[in-house]
């Protein structure tokens, strides 16, 4: 709450002095390249660029936040939708994401239920770099619009609202594109890597 | 601040970069909103019309149609306002989607609320003038619903032509092929407020009696009568009785 209350006092600062918007970039600077490197594949130059983009057009539309939303769920909106418009410009071909294996971690032990053994088993083996990258390989397979739902919900930890807010879809079909990237989750990791999860 | 923040500022100094102001969001908002209720509203008139083409539709008829009441109720229903409905409704869903809030709502409830909303409006209208001048344009545009052809059909008991002479209840009757035939409206139904006259179009149900005569039994005017007047008036006092066909 507080952090929505300065976010809002942060943006009627930029508006009447642009100096302050700076306060904004740092703010989120580093949690919207996480999120756009977690996403994609792009070069961390390219992945700048875009940020900058992001930054650009959020400063350029500043008077279209609605203050009933979090500053954050519209700036990662601002980053979805660059994120998708670079990604159609090229060809849609596997990507390879980057996420580190802390994220790695939370994300896959927060997104599956393992009983008590199979989770000591997964939890061992996480801990191997082996299993890290299998699910990194995993991830990158799948549709960018899965991926991004399980990265936002599992890694960025949004509730359903705050990604309905970002990619502008009902809760309902938040809740069905989590529910449908686990599966195809589930199934390329286990036809590809033989990894074995319960949903 | 640090690197990146500073060239942020400074691409927005040197590419001289300005919020765009609130009421373009604003406006924006609310053409959106606009052209939604627009199609709402367009949708709730359609339907008005369609309602009235059904309602007006000539059920009376229909088991004496050729090809029967299926085929009767298939020309009842117009292609042309279903297709227009279901555009109208695509379009107010699309335009409500893009408001600021619109994408909130999921694709049936949204759907359910703006045909919903279409209905109860359209049947509203129905007793209304407006659908009538729609069904108007539209019977200009594209001709009306019910072709003419059914209507010169004598083996089937169906008449449609110009009053040319008129004695009593005997007319003669230009066909639209035009065709002579001498008409014996003798104990014919007719709709309230409707006198014969020579020079009207009429549509005649009956019978043929003969190379070129036909026995009447109900005899309308070509256009009907506005739709309130005509249906009600036609409800109260006249029970037609249509000779079944051979």
């Amino acid at each position: 709450m507080q952090e929505k209350d300065s976010d809002l006092t942060f943006v009627k600062r930029a508006l009447a002095d642009p100096d302050d918007y700076a306060l904004l970039v740092e703010r989120y600077e580093a949690k919207l390249m996480r999120y756009i490197r977690r996403i994609t594949n792009v070069t961390t130059p390219e992945a700048e660029d875009l940020l900058q983009n992001v930054f650009l057009k959020a400063y350029q539309n500043l008077n279209d936040f609605d203050s009933k939303l979090k500053f954050s769920s519209w700036i990662y909106r601002i980053a979805h939708n660059e994120v998708i418009s670079n990604w159609r410009k090229k060809s849609a071909r596997a990507e390879e994401v980057n996420i580190d294996e802390k994220d790695m971690e939370a994300f896959f032990t927060s997104a599956f239920s393992f009983d008590s053994a199979q989770g000591r088993a997964m939890s061992e083996e996480l801990d191997s770099k082996f299993l890290s990258k299998k699910v990194h390989e995993v991830l990158s397979q799948l549709p960018l619009k899965y991926r991004e739902v399980l990265i936002l919900r599992f890694v960025e930890e949004k509730d359903y609202a705050e990604i309905s807010d970002i990619i502008r879809k009902p809760g309902g079909t938040v809740a069905t594109l989590i529910s449908r990237a686990k599966k195809a989750f589930k199934q390329i990791a286990e036809k590809n890597y033989s990894i074995i999860i319960n949903i | 601040m640090n690197k990146f923040s500073k060239s942020i500022l400074e691409k927005i100094k040197t590419e001289h970069l300005k919020p765009k102001a609130r009421w373009q969001f604003v406006l924006k908002n609310i053409v959106l909103w606009s052209l939604a209720i627009v199609a709402v509203v367009a949708a709730g008139v359609f339907i008005a019309s369609f309602i009235q083409d059904l309602l007006e539709a000539e059920w009376d008829i229909a088991h004496r149609y050729p090809g029967g009441q299926f085929h009767f109720l298939r020309q009842a229903i117009s292609t042309t306002w279903l297709i227009a409905i279901a555009a109208v409704i695509a379009l107010a869903f699309v335009f409500f989607r893009k408001t600021k809030r619109g994408y909130r709502y999921g694709v049936f409830v949204l759907a359910g609320i703006i045909f919903t909303s279409s209905v109860v409006l359209g049947t509203s209208l129905v007793p209304t003038k407006i659908p009538e001048k729609v069904r108007d344009f539209k019977a200009q545009k594209f001709g009306r619903n019910f072709d003419e052809q059914r209507w010169q059909n004598p083996q089937e008991g169906f008449l449609l032509g110009d009053i040319i002479e008129i004695e009593g209840q005997i007319f003669i009757l230009s066909a639209l092929d035009k065709k002579v035939w001498k008409v014996d409206a003798l104990g014919s139904k007719m709709p309230p407020d409707f006198d014969l006259k020579q020079g009207d179009r009429v549509r005649v149900i009956g019978e043929k009696s003969g190379e070129d005569t036909f026995r009447a039994d109900f005899v309308k005017p070509e256009k009907p009568s506005r739709f309130l007047r005509r249906d009600k008036a036609l409800r109260r006092n006249s029970k037609i009785q249509i000779p079944k066909s051979k």
